[in-house]
């Protein structure tokens, strides 16, 4: 049986969460054709399947305090609301979502860039374009902590605003 | 005929590419399915198996595969007219690269995420693995020769570029360091960046530095120099940890990419240059390589690159939301690749010159169309950018810092890989001290192009775009061929019509394997070249390995069609238990 998929069509959660990678922990690389892939050490050959053992790929080793928080927030948040890893460089997705969901907050256009232009720091998180956590990475109890307590204020702003 | 009218054309054909071909792509020949719950959903680890929205993962994809090998081929190839260049770039982006790179992504998607060096192995024979592993090695080595020739060359013709290129490694570990060390926001350090690297242009350009003396007292050209000084580099650089150098130079590489592209469409649209170069060149100089088959292999990225199946298959396909996003991601990210090859054309035909004499000064044979093509790019590019007030010589050094940047980059990254493939071929062959040290095996993947970069005969004007770009083109077409020919049999499997992957594969195979058998003549008729004989053999033989293998593989498929699924079906097939329904079999 195919298993119900998190955030597939038909649910449209209303609240947008970013995390922003850890910066040495990117996704594609300006590397070029014949070059991409260099950061995660593109997997050329059948034995780098694996590579979570393997000594060539040390540096994932400190990833792996991310994918716990990544895989606990999205446990938490599943169904609730859309779950966005984002790489640190990609400004031009991260900066017009940021600055549109502090519009949709009631931010001023001014206030809503600025919130913009500082939010993606190091492993971010990020709910409804507020920074709740920014430059430390949070423990997955932590984070599920921020993003319950800040999507518990978009629900009564958002109750707030209706009244 | 105004190069924007061009550039708004192709646009349309890609567009219009997009709209319909990749829907009859997704629909009748992949089949996607958006209930299919995908590895990033399946196996989420937060690390490389994430579910990404669509949009952020084609910035991450097109950001690996696009860079200096699409600006190359087409700047050689102009020699036989803009039209067979531009034709190309536009048949090839739309009906294989797009089928390629999409095919590679959906097949990878259906298998686990596996990458394409392991599919290759389950679905066309365990013995393809050892191909694949030699098929890239020869790629990766005939790269890293290459673009150390294209630093070299630059770097005689452009010797202000030199400053920035050497002060952007200091400066990206500074920048990794601050962000690193104050966790902060990354926006504003890698604008710095990239401002400083423009300072540093404007500084190089009135300090260019040339190694004549040098060269003189070591009684070698100076470009040679360059190219040991490269290697050198990369070798230090490939021990470094990826997030010292390699990460936020990247940053400042990534920013630089969508600037050029700005330049080049926004300065074309500006100054409406005029295309100079010949629609079609009937002229042409006794001698020179015949249209059928280079120009399918001169051009390479930019119309198919074999490269990008490691790229969809390798990381991409780990992170893939929903299985339709492959569309968006594999066959737009082709057709971002396809805009890049096509800016080079235009660059090379419209920017470079002013008239046809001019042109016809810079392209008079092959040889020269080869040994200028980076040059010519680079001139052509800073006239767009002079189109919008920046003075010509300093854009120069500009795109020739954008040209190096990026073959720099690729160097990094291609001895980095050509040491895990090395060491993966001796763990094959059971040399157990060469799988184990990769201080050897780095060696090794520095020594070997470097010996191709500084053979007898590479002084010769052409050399390396001339014969050494043309192996580079087979081998990655090559590696197409094999990610086409995983992708045939698994559509085949399927019970969908494989012709549109079959076509180009075809295609290619033919069209490579003329090129081999072509040059194997030219070579040994060049006493000086005979190193290239056993290379050209040897990708030759691995070409009609890959034939024989992909030809085994789909009779095999199209015989289980027949009489339905063996019993013995390989891993691949027994992963593939997400089969459409008889219904959409039928569709």
């Amino acid at each position: 049986m195919t298993p119900a998929m998190p955030n597939s069509p038909g649910t449209s959660p209303s609240h947008r969460i970013l995390l922003v990678r850890p910066w040495n922990m990117p996704d594609g690389v300006g590397a070029g054709c014949c070059g991409g892939g260099s950061t995660k050490g593109l997997c050329v050959a059948t034995g780098h399947e694996a590579p979570h053992g393997d000594p060539r790929f040390r540096e994932r080793a400190g990833w792996d305090a991310f994918a716990e928080m990544y895989l606990a927030v999205k446990d938490t948040v599943r169904g609730r609301a859309d779950l966005e890893v984002v790489d640190p460089r990609n400004h031009l997705y991260l900066l017009p979502v940021l600055f549109g969901d502090a519009r949709r907050r009631g931010v001023e256009r001014w206030q809503a860039l600025r919130s913009a232009l500082r939010s993606p720091g190091y492993a971010a998180i990020i709910v409804d374009g507020r920074t709740v956590s920014s430059g430390t990475l949070r423990t997955p109890e932590e984070a599920v902590r921020l993003i319950e307590a800040a999507l518990a204020d978009a629900l009564a702003a958002g109750d707030r605003r209706r009244v | 005929m105004p190069a924007v009218v061009v550039a708004i054309t192709v646009f349309a054909l890609f567009a219009l590419g997009y709209i319909y071909y990749s829907r009859y792509l997704a629909e009748k020949v992949y089949a996607l399915d958006p209930a299919f719950v995908t590895p990033a959903h399946e196996l989420a680890d937060g690390i490389d198996y994430v579910p990404t929205n669509k949009h952020v993962l084609f910035g991450h994809h097109f950001t690996s595969i696009a860079g200096a090998a699409p600006i190359v081929g087409p700047a050689i190839a102009v020699f036989w007219g803009w039209v067979p260049a531009l034709l190309w770039i536009v048949i090839g982006t739309i009906f294989a690269a797009g089928v390629h790179d999409f095919g590679a992504l959906a097949v990878s998607v259906r298998h686990k995420a596996r990458n394409i060096g392991s599919l290759t192995a389950d679905v066309i024979s365990p013995r393809s693995r050892i191909l694949f592993l030699c098929i890239i090695f020869f790629l990766l080595t005939l790269v890293n020769a290459v673009f150390a020739v294209v630093i070299g060359n630059l770097f005689v013709a452009f010797p202000g570029a030199v400053i920035p290129i050497f002060v952007e490694i200091p400066l990206a570990i500074a920048i990794g360091q601050y962000i690193y060390r104050t966790k902060s926001p990354a926006l504003v350090p890698s604008i710095v960046g990239v401002i400083a690297l423009y300072f540093l242009i404007w500084v190089g350009h009135h300090n260019p530095i040339e190694l004549t003396a040098l060269a003189d007292a070591l009684g070698m050209a100076p470009r040679d120099v360059w190219i040991v000084i490269m290697f050198v580099y990369t070798f230090i650089a490939s021990r470094l940890p990826v997030w010292l150098l390699l990460q936020p130079r990247d940053y400042i590489n990534s920013h630089q990419l969508f600037i050029a592209l700005g330049v080049t469409f926004i300065g074309v649209l500006v100054g409406m240059d005029r295309i100079v170069a010949p629609a079609f060149r009937g002229d042409l100089p006794e001698g020179s390589p015949n249209i059928f088959p280079f120009l399918f292999i001169t051009i390479a990225c930019g119309a198919i690159s074999g490269f990008h199946s490691l790229v969809s298959s390798g990381t991409t396909s780990k992170q893939l939301d929903k299985e339709t996003d492959a569309r968006h991601v594999g066959y737009v990210g082709a057709l971002g690749e396809g805009s890049l090859a096509m800016a080079s054309v235009l660059a090379v035909s419209a920017g470079v010159a002013a008239t046809r004499v001019e042109w016809d000064a810079l392209y008079p044979t092959y040889g020269d169309a080869s040994a200028g093509a980076t040059s010519n790019f680079v001139n052509g590019i800073a006239q767009f950018a002079s189109n919008l007030g920046v003075e010509f010589t300093l854009a120069t050094v500009f795109a020739a810092v954008v040209v190096v940047s990026f073959a720099a980059t690729t160097m990094d990254t291609g001895v980095r890989l050509q040491r895990y493939i090395v060491q993966e071929i001796a763990t094959i062959l059971n040399w157990k001290r060469l799988s184990r040290s990769l201080t050897a095996a780095g060696l090794i993947a520095v020594a070997v192009p470097l010996l191709l970069a500084l053979m007898p005969g590479s002084d010769d004007r052409g050399f390396a775009f001339g014969t050494l770009w043309r192996l580079f083109g087979t081998t990655n077409q090559l590696t197409a061929g094999l990610a086409l020919a995983v992708v045939a049999v698994w559509v085949t499997k399927r019970m969908r019509n494989p012709i549109a992957i079959l076509a180009p594969m075809v295609f290619l195979l033919v069209m490579t394997t003329w090129a081999l058998i072509i040059q194997l003549g030219e070579f040994w008729d060049a006493p000086e070249r005979w190193v290239l004989v056993p290379l050209d053999l040897v990708i030759l033989v691995l070409a009609l390995w890959l034939i024989v293998e992909a030809g085994i593989a789909l009779r095999r498929s199209l015989a289980d069609r027949r009489t339905g699924p063996r019993a013995d079906a390989g891993e691949g097939d027994a992963m593939d238990t997400t089969r459409p329904s008889a219904r959409d079999d039928q569709g």
